[in-house]
Order: C-alpha cells, then structure tokens, then sequence
C-alpha cells in the first residue's frame, strides 16, 4: 500500500497551487459571487496550463493522466477560492461522458475545444417536478420534449448533454433510455431566468426546457438504452469531484481558521492558545486528515475500475461534504465576527461548501445507495 | 399578542428577500412593529409601554423568527438596547428616553475590534470635561447602531478603573456612522460602526455609577441571551414547519421521498431538539420575570437554543435538497441568520466559558 504521491502528482500539485495563488486574486473572487459572474480568463488561463481535462488522452489536449490528478488539482484550486475552485471543475462535466462512450467525431467536436478553453459544457439528468423529459425517434433524428431541473449552464456553454426516456411501446431494443448532446443555442431550447442560490454562485443554474428539440441521431452518445449505465459512471466520477472540492474548501477553511487563532488576541492571549479553540481545530484536522484519505482511495479505485469505486465515491461525497460543512461553519465561529462578513470570505466558503453538498445528489441520496448495497 | 403577529406576518414574510438581498433596514417593517404595538413590549406602561415581561417577549420573538429571522431580530436589537436603561435609568433618564423608544430603536454597543470577548479590552474613552463628558474612539457591530435614535455605549472614563455606561443619542455633536457590515445573515438588521469623535454627551447621560459598565453588561445580558435563545427556537421551529410543509406539497423525483424513513427519523430528530431548546428558553425567561435571575440558566438556554437553530437548519437543507440551497425557499436564508446567532452577544464559546465557571468555580 503506497501512501505518498508520486513525483509528477507532486508536480501537478504544486504547480495548481501556484496557480491558484498567482491567479485567484481574493477581490476578484468577492465580485464575481457578488455578481454571479464565471472567471472566465482564469478557466482560458487554467485550460492553457493544462489543468482542464487532465485525465483526458493527450491528442484530445489532456495529459493522459487520471481522475486522481484532477482531483488534487480541484482540491487545490478549491482551498485557494472555493467559488472559483468549483465553478472551474463544473465547467467540463459532460466532457468525460463523451470521452467514455462517444465517438470520435464527437470527442474532437466537443471535448477538445473545451480544454482549449473555448467553450464549457453541461449536463442534464434531473427531470423538473411532475416531467418527464422524453426522446422520439421520427426518421433518422430524435425529438426532445421536457424540462430539467438546476441545470448548470454559464455564459461559454456549448453544449448540454441531456438524459432523456425512450417511448416504453418500442422495441426492446430501443426501450431505456439515451443521452443526446443538445446544442446550448439549439431551437426549442429555452433556459429559465437564473435559478437564485445559497452559493456556487460563480455558475448559474437554470431549469432548461426542450421543446420539441430535433437531434440528429450522430448526436447521441454511445447507444440506446446504455444511458442508465452511462450515468453510473458518470455519478461515480461526480461524485469524487464534488468530495475533492469539498476538501479543498475544508483544509483552505481550516487553515484560515489557524491563521486567524494565532493572530487574534483576547484575554492577553492568543486565540490559539486557549484549549476551547485547540479542541476544535484538532478535531477539524482529524477529519479533513480522514476525508481526503477516502477520497484518494475512491479516486484511485476508480482510475483502476475496482469494483468498489461506486459505492466509494459515495461515501467520500458523503463524508467530505459533510466535514467541509462543520468545517467551514467552525470556521466562521473561530473567526467570531469577522468571519461573518462577507468581505473575509469565510461565510462564501461555507455557503459553496453547503451548496455542493446538496447539488444534484445529495447526502440523503448516498446514505440510502451506500445502506441498499450492504444489506441487498 | 399571536394574533396581532398573525396579522402582520404575510406582510413581513413578503418583505424578507428583499432584506436578505439589499441589506436595507426595512422602516416598513419597523413601522409595522410600532403600529401593532409590538415593539414597545418591555416597556413600562407608565410610559404607553406594553409592560411585558421577558416570558411574553420571548414568545413574540419565537413566533415571528419562524418566518422572519431578521424582522425578529429587529426587535432583540431594539429590547437589548432598552434593557440597560430598563435596569439602570434614574427616574429623570426614564422619563427623557422611554417614551421616545415606543417608536425609536435603541441600540447596545460594546464591541471593539481588540474588545470582542473579552470586553476588558475597551479601548473607546471618555475625558470629563466641566459637566460633560468626551468620547473618542470607535465602537464595531452595534446592531442596528446606523438607524437607532439611542445607544448604550460602553468606554473607559479617564482616572477610574473598568468601563462606564453612557447614553448616546444620534444628534450628539462628534457622533457618526461608519463602516455599515455586509453580513452572511441577519441582513435587514446589519451591524454597524459608530464613530465618537470628541464626541460631547452631557453629564446626566451616564448610565449607571462611574465603573458600573461592566456589572451593567452583564446584567444585561442575563437577561437578553435568553431572547436570541427564544429567536433562535422561532427559526428552528420555522425551518422545521417549512420541512412538513413541503412534505405534504409533494416532492420532486430529485428528492428522496420525505416519506423515507431516513428522512421521518431526521425531521424526529429536529422536532426533539426544538422542543427541548423552547423548554430551556421558558425556564430562562420565567427565573427572569420571577427576578431569580440565572446567569447560568441563561447562558446555557443561549448556547444550546443557537446551536440547535444552526443545526436544525442544516438538516432541513439536507432533506430538501437542492431546492434547499436554492433561494425559491427559505431555508437557506434561516442557516445563514442563524449562524449569526453562535456568535453575537457572547460567542458560545464565552457562554460554554460562563457555565462552566458557575459550576466547576
């Protein structure tokens, strides 16, 4: 059992966080949440040194490297600026689906540009309330009708891929379900005024209705009825993301809270000093320690295709998500009043990492996955 | 006094996103306060005063922070205010504050930036001069300090030991507002700096004896912490009525069923802490109207009361889901304001400090 990271995730590491410190600027960050605003030249900037798609082969602008590397590249970039971090690891999320189980002609269309920072691209799993999003097939196109629900899209959105149902009276063959990639910009694609959110608020969220979308059949990933297969992964993968950036949030909390309680003085003392604060820290630390060995391990598992990496990247997403919570929140209370305002970041950290805990999946979500496989 | 709350709570409720995205003190909200004579509760009623005693404000505060954190707020701000003059007025103070304060906010002002818990590190000071005093330094997150009319300010009176009270109205020479706070909640009720520069406040102004300032404080915090407690159950209990609400509205494919027992056992948990919270609340307050004071009672009603609002509204994020971090509903506003709460009007860190040292010495 190998615990120490290689020398090139060492590199990869180092060189995320020096980008994230050089590029990151504090101020900036505060705006664009303010404003709801994407960082796009730091995404232009990021994908240029190759940190977008890092796990991608390198004739598509990746560094044939694995979902591992890309995760100590989010956890870095999230400990630097928790908005920034996670906008930039939301940006690619249809990316690896079509890498997966497209085909070639759609990884060159819609992946590469993606890593050379040109467009960003979505996904669409969620039906809205009481919809369900369908596909027909009428001659050689599908057409699409439904809606979606907290669909991220932000202003270089290409494309959303999108999870549609197959009519249940056609042939077996066809029955299931199938992922089709929608152009952003496509007719009958209609994304609602910007959803209103506690945080990730660098992203926007929209509920996206498709009517009566035409799809060329070359549009569809892999092949029909695949698509719940196709999900699984893509949750599996997700969900190790969404743990990353919840542990890069909690260590760049955790560590703002140490600065703080080895600056500020009370009672003649330094904060830090005192065993109420030491107990709080000791235990943030013991669990920020404990998260990421779990999350390493799932995304380890998962770049060898264990078995285990499924039922893993739910319980890192779990449990990282849950700790960057407490994290955070013990954060502000450690910085006391000045961790309540916004110009100290402290409370955007906590609202991103409460956010991200109950973006798309949610902890409940993986309580039931994780208790169904051990008792079915 | 529920029933004059049912009355304005539609308006209130239809006012707190504009609160929590502005910032603005909400003057309609107040207004409606000092119409349905709410905000006058713990005034005398020899002064046109509700004459309630702390039991009845914390049910008002409790019932109102179910749907508005920050209206209710509003009003643990303006009885904090009024709770040192309350206890420390001379008869000729009264008579010159306590009418105005049927309509006017008052505001209580102690923390410095080296003063947060440990209010020994006062800097702010006052120099006598003839019959006056002077004030210079400058005071952070007063709560309601840029639209209050009155504030108990807490300094050091040169050549005396400790801190003194003093009364300072908005018009005094040398008084301004600074900094105004861009706070994660609480957000129509914003935290403010006040400014004394050679700020000049008449001799009869001093609250209390000279040096009293810190046994004023205290004093008045015995009796206030158990309102933040009450206001923290009201948003608890808010988080919670939102949970069942929406359970029986129906829930999205998104969401696992609130029917689930994973969910039943959460929303259990909640209700269990809610009500053990609101039970530690009436004791606080009924020892308060009794005059048996319990700092202790106090202290640990404060502590557990904003603990259980934190995390009660964290969990009702958690079985809503994404809509839960979504501002269509307002759970997430309710985190955000009862976060504030762990950490104003003594950390729980100091309240854990209080309570111990009551017990072990």
């Amino acid at each position: 059992m190998q615990f120490e990271l290689t020398e090139t995730q060492r590199d990869i590491q180092k060189a995320a966080r020096e980008f994230a410190e050089k590029e990151f600027d504090p101020d900036l960050a505060l705006d664009l949440d303010r404003d709801g605003k994407f960082p796009k030249t730091i995404f232009e900037n990021a994908c240029k040194l190759g940190f977008v798609g890092i796990n991608y082969p390198e004739e598509y602008g990746g560094q044939s490297l694995g979902l591992f590397e890309s995760v100590l590249v989010i956890e870095e970039f999230c400990r630097k600026d928790s908005g920034i971090g996670i906008s930039i690891s939301l940006a690619d999320m249809a990316s690896s689906l079509i890498f997966r189980h497209g085909d070639e002609k759609q990884k060159l269309h819609f992946v590469v540009p993606v890593t050379q920072g040109k467009v960003t691209n979505t996904v669409a799993v969620t039906d809205s309330f009481n919809v369900r999003t369908r596909a027909e097939r009428q001659g050689s196109d599908y057409v699409v009708n439904g809606r979606k629900a907290f669909v991220l899209s932000g202003p270089m959105e290409s494309i959303i891929v999108t999870f549609c149902q197959l009519p249940s009276d056609s042939d077996s063959e066809a029955s299931g379900a199938v992922m089709l990639i929608v152009k952003r910009d496509q007719k009958g694609v209609i994304l609602s005024e910007r959803k209103r959110m506690m945080g990730v608020r660098m992203s926007s969220f929209h509920e996206v209705s498709f009517d009566q979308v035409r799809i060329p059949k070359d549009l569809r990933i892999g092949q029909e009825g695949k698509a719940g297969e196709y999900l699984t992964s893509f949750f599996t993968e997700q969900r190790i993301k969404t743990a990353a950036q919840a542990l890069g949030i909690a260590q760049g909390a955790f560590e703002r809270a140490v600065r703080h309680a080895k600056e500020r003085e009370q009672f003649g003392r330094k904060i830090g000093q005192f065993q109420g604060i030491q107990f709080m820290l000791s235990e943030t630390l013991t669990q920020i320690e404990a998260a990421r060995s779990l999350v390493y391990r799932a995304a380890l598992s998962c770049d060898a295709g264990s078995m285990e990496s499924e039922r893993l990247s739910s319980m890192a997403r779990l449990f990282a998500a849950d700790m960057a919570v407490r994290t955070t929140l013990d954060s502000i209370q450690i910085h006391g009043g000045v961790g309540l305002m916004k110009e100290y970041s402290i409370e955007r950290m906590f609202r991103d990492a409460k956010t991200i805990q109950n973006l798309g999946e949610t902890g409940l979500v993986q309580r039931a996955l994780i208790g169904r496989s051990i008792t079915t | 006094m529920i029933q004059k709350i049912g009355v304005i709570k539609e308006a209130i409720t239809a006012k707190n996103r504009h609160m929590d995205e502005t910032g603005e003190f909400p003057w309609d909200v107040l207004k409606l306060f000092i119409d349905q004579r709410i905000l006058d509760l713990p005034i005398p009623e020899e002064y046109g005063g509700g004459g309630s005693g702390s039991t009845t404000c914390c049910l008002a505060l409790e019932e109102i922070a179910r749907f508005s954190p920050s209206a209710a707020h509003m009003l643990a701000g303006h009885w904090l205010g009024f709770t040192p003059l309350e206890l420390f007025c001379t008869p000729a103070q009264k008579e010159r504050y306590f009418s105005r304060l049927l309509s006017e906010i008052a505001a209580f002002s102690l923390t410095e930036p080296s003063a947060g818990s440990d209010a020994g590190g006062v800097i702010t000071r006052a120099d006598r001069e003839g019959n006056n005093f002077i004030l210079n330094g400058t005071k952070i997150y007063c709560t309601q300090g840029n639209v209050a009319g009155v504030i108990t300010v807490f300094s050091t009176l040169t050549g005396t030991k400790g801190l003194s009270a003093f009364i300072v109205e908005k018009s005094f020479p040398g008084f301004s507002i600074g900094k105004i706070e861009d706070q994660m909640g609480m957000r129509g009720t914003p935290a403010a700096e006040l400014v004394l520069e050679d700020c000049l406040v008449p001799g009869e102004n001093l609250l209390g004896g000279e040096s009293e300032g810190f046994s004023i404080a205290m004093a008045t915090l015995d009796r206030t912490r158990p309102k933040d407690a009450a206001l923290s159950v009201g948003i608890a209990q808010g988080a919670l009525d939102y949970v069942i609400g929406f359970s029986k509205k129906g829930f999205s494919t998104a969401l696992p069923p609130l029917r689930s027992q994973g969910v039943q056992f959460i929303v259990a948990d909640m209700a269990i802490a809610v009500q053990a919270a609101r039970l530690m609340v009436y004791e606080a307050a009924a020892l308060i109207d009794e005059g048996n004071v319990s700092t202790l009672q106090s202290s640990m009603a404060k502590c557990l009361a904003t603990d259980t609002a934190t995390r009660v509204t964290d969990q009702a994020i958690e079985i809503l889901g994404t809509e839960g971090v979504s501002a269509d509903h307002p759970v997430e506003m309710f985190i955000r304001d009862a976060k504030l709460l762990q950490i104003l009007e003594g950390t729980n860190e100091i309240q854990r400090v209080i309570i111990s040292r009551s017990l072990l010495g």
